[in-house]
């Protein structure tokens, strides 16, 4: 009996909560309606009372450009939840906070890029494409040693698979990396979403009244085959497995032709491949997190053996002893200490580090975002928001209100 | 005064075949798959785990693309228990078993992040000219063309104490200089081209070098060079020495090479030493 007080007083204060609620369903940048179709038919229950809009609009003129759409194509209201994937949360903020405040009484972020959009930077200025090139360039060292010649290689990999520029290929086409570059930047949006424009630099400062929550997706490793294989219409499964296969392989050469021991020639090529295995195991990931702002760095410590003599084997002239040959190996080989900058993958959703999807406030960035509460979509990633059961989890949590961080507004019976 | 001497073979103990394990499952795929019976010569075991560093000798002009030389630099370490059968004609079946490492500790890479779930390739059978993938439950994930070739015969014949690396080095063509009583410098220039034998491999110009103790049989170091003498890579060896049975026994490998990067304009050198545990040898 006592709840049922307590709801009937949360009702109470929550005001006209019984009314029909809009929920503007907002696709992101280069999207369609098509994103959050299903949603927009699904949480459009009786019991809920809620009215779905969900149409598309041109996205590539600008974030503003945008929200002059959605500010004039939308049902305005103060009962009104704005549900934003990607830049789609941000076209949200910017309508409620510089087109009209009236327009929604409360947003929910799925994937924004409320600070900016650190792949939006790394694309402009060139760290992409050298990102890729330089992962071709590591996958292809072991190939190209095992056949020696670059020329040779690149008329025998037609017939063999996962090696040096095949991969790249795959990589580049059939990921979608390249689709990606092609048709979700390199328009007005991109310049506004990058991080530390000038819009995103006014942008998420600004002061937001109205309640809202932003959910983030924190992606499986790794999280960039598993982005590609949703972005290419995959699941997201399928770039990490093909992935593993060729890890496989390259270890398989690796292994194989360090086994010959003696001969230098074999563990160059055994290098090469190995080369190719380390990034697939750690660079490729890294690399790619570094170009979305999803990783932490710090100074550390790195010692290793180094061979000192170079091309002088005088000491071992003179060995009459297993002793005499130890002081000769020992007099030849030093620790060596540097300091290396250390990279360590922080939670993203693939495309978005978790900072910049929350709005946070960090050393580096300023934000008036501070949402009510947050949500993890664990292991939903940039282009699988909208099919993933996380989200839909999380939604079904925050309409029937059983977090109690959830601002009562967002209650929708 | 010469070394201490050791007859012929100074690897391993000599073993009778007869009652091997797991050898037996990597040689009976090998011969069910080619329907022939080859003749073993050796089989060899060892764990190897390998510690990489790059370091950075010269940052490259293109400065936004430091981060990539930066994670290239960390170190990464790996390990793996190796099987090896070789066949008298030179070719070779390999059992590769992944491991955690044990010698090196090394930072993790995640914070946060959620695992990958996939299930990884944790052994691979090569045999018969096919690289075969499994997961941990054993279940065969895929397998990929591995030509087979002889590129293990030179060991074998290392191994076995039969190779004459004089005579084999001037066969060849290779000049050979004594460094002292005991050691020799072989100096051979390097073909290359699609596969030994072609008529399209040709000489770049390029060298290597073998410091060797024909006496004790072993390999001190080797280094590649440029035609103009310009280090490319090197390698050293370390070795243990079990003086109850006089055998020398590969304890660690020490290779480095240089490279230019060619997207970050960087110059670096990579190290990688290898580390042998559970070394093993036995003669058929």
């Amino acid at each position: 009996m006592k709840l049922i007080y307590i709801t009937f007083a949360c009702l109470i204060a929550s005001g006209n909560l019984l009314a029909q609620r809009n929920v503007i369903w907002q696709h992101g940048l280069t999207g369609t309606n098509e994103f959050w179709r299903q949603y927009a038919a699904d949480f459009a229950i009786p019991h809920r009372n809620i009215r779905s809009t969900n149409r598309t609009f041109n996205s590539v003129n600008g974030v503003r450009a945008m929200a002059n759409l959605v500010a004039a194509g939308t049902p305005a209201g103060a009962n009104n939840i704005g549900i934003g994937h990607s830049m789609g949360g941000v076209v949200l903020r910017e309508v409620q906070n510089q087109i009209n405040r009236n327009h929604l009484g409360g947003i929910i972020t799925v994937g924004s890029p409320m600070n900016g959009a650190r792949v939006a930077n790394a694309l402009n200025n060139g760290e992409f494409r050298g990102y890729i090139s330089h992962g071709s360039n590591e996958l292809i060292k072991g190939p190209a040693r095992e056949f020696l010649g670059e020329l040779y290689i690149i008329v025998r990999v037609a017939a063999r698979s996962f090696t040096g520029r095949d991969l790249q290929e795959i990589l580049l086409d059939e990921a979608g990396f390249d689709n990606l570059v092609m048709t979700e930047f390199g328009n007005p949006s991109t310049n506004d979403l990058a991080e530390n424009s000038a819009y995103m630099n006014r942008a998420r400062n600004y002061n937001m009244t109205i309640p809202r929550i932003s959910i983030f997706g924190n992606e499986n490793s790794p999280v960039h085959y598993r982005l590609a294989s949703t972005f290419s219409g995959k699941p997201d499964g399928y770039f990490p497995e093909v992935i593993g296969k060729a890890r496989a392989v390259y270890n398989a050469f690796y292994v194989k032709n360090v086994a010959t021991f003696f001969n230098l020639i074999n563990i160059a090529k055994a290098s090469g491949w190995k080369a190719g295995r380390d990034y697939l195991d750690h660079g490729s990931e890294k690399g790619w997190n570094t170009l979305t702002g999803a990783t932490r760095t710090e100074s550390r410590t790195s010692c290793y053996s180094v061979w000192i003599c170079n091309n002088d084997y005088s000491c071992y002239e003179s060995i009459v002893t297993y002793q005499d040959y130890l002081n000769c190996q020992a007099r030849c080989y030093q620790d060596q200490c540097s300091t290396i900058t250390q990279h360590y993958n922080q939670p993203s959703d693939g495309l978005l580090h978790k900072s910049t999807q929350l709005g946070e406030r960090t050393n580096a960035t300023t934000s008036s975002w501070v949402p009510n509460a947050t949500f993890e979509a664990i292991g939903a990633n940039h282009s699988e928001y909208n099919e993933h059961p996380g989200t839909r989890d999380i939604l079904n949590v925050i309409f029937d209100r059983r977090d109690t961080r959830v601002p009562i507004f967002f209650l929708t019976p | 005064m010469k070394p201490f001497r050791i007859k012929y073979l100074h690897f391993a103990g000599v073993l009778l075949l007869g009652a091997c394990s797991s050898d037996n499952d990597l040689s009976e795929s090998h011969n069910q798959l080619s329907g022939q019976n080859k003749p073993i010569a050796m089989k060899l075991s060892y764990e190897l785990e390998s510690l990489t560093q790059r370091e950075v000798l010269d940052p490259g002009e293109n400065a936004n693309l430091a981060f990539l030389d930066e994670i290239a630099s960390e170190q990464v370490a790996s390990r793996q228990a190796v099987e090896i059968i070789l066949y008298e004609d030179g070719r070779a079946d390999f059992l590769i078993e992944k491991r955690s490492p044990k010698l090196f500790s090394l930072p993790p890479s995640f914070e946060g992040v959620p695992p990958d779930d996939t299930a990884p390739v944790t052994k691979t059978k090569i045999t018969n000219g096919t690289a075969f993938f499994y997961d941990e439950q054993g279940n065969l994930i895929y397998q990929h063309p591995m030509e087979e070739d002889f590129a293990m015969r030179g060991l074998m014949l290392r191994l076995t104490g039969q190779y004459d690396w004089e005579a084999e080095a001037k066969a060849e063509g290779a000049i050979v200089e004594n460094l002292s009583e005991t050691t020799l410098l072989i100096r051979k220039l390097v073909d290359e081209g699609p596969n030994e034998g072609s008529a399209l491999r040709v000489s770049s110009g390029r060298y290597t070098e073998e410091v060797i103790v024909p006496d004790l049989n072993i390999l001190l170091g080797s280094s590649l060079h440029e035609a103009n003498g310009d280090l490319i890579s090197r390698m050293t060896h370390k070795y243990d020495y079990r003086e109850d049975k006089d055998e020398w026994i590969p304890k660690q490998m020490y290779y480095e090479e240089y490279v230019t990067d060619q997207v970050t304009g960087s110059r670096y050198i990579s190290r990688t030493t290898y580390h042998y545990d559970n070394y093993s040898l036995k003669i058929n």
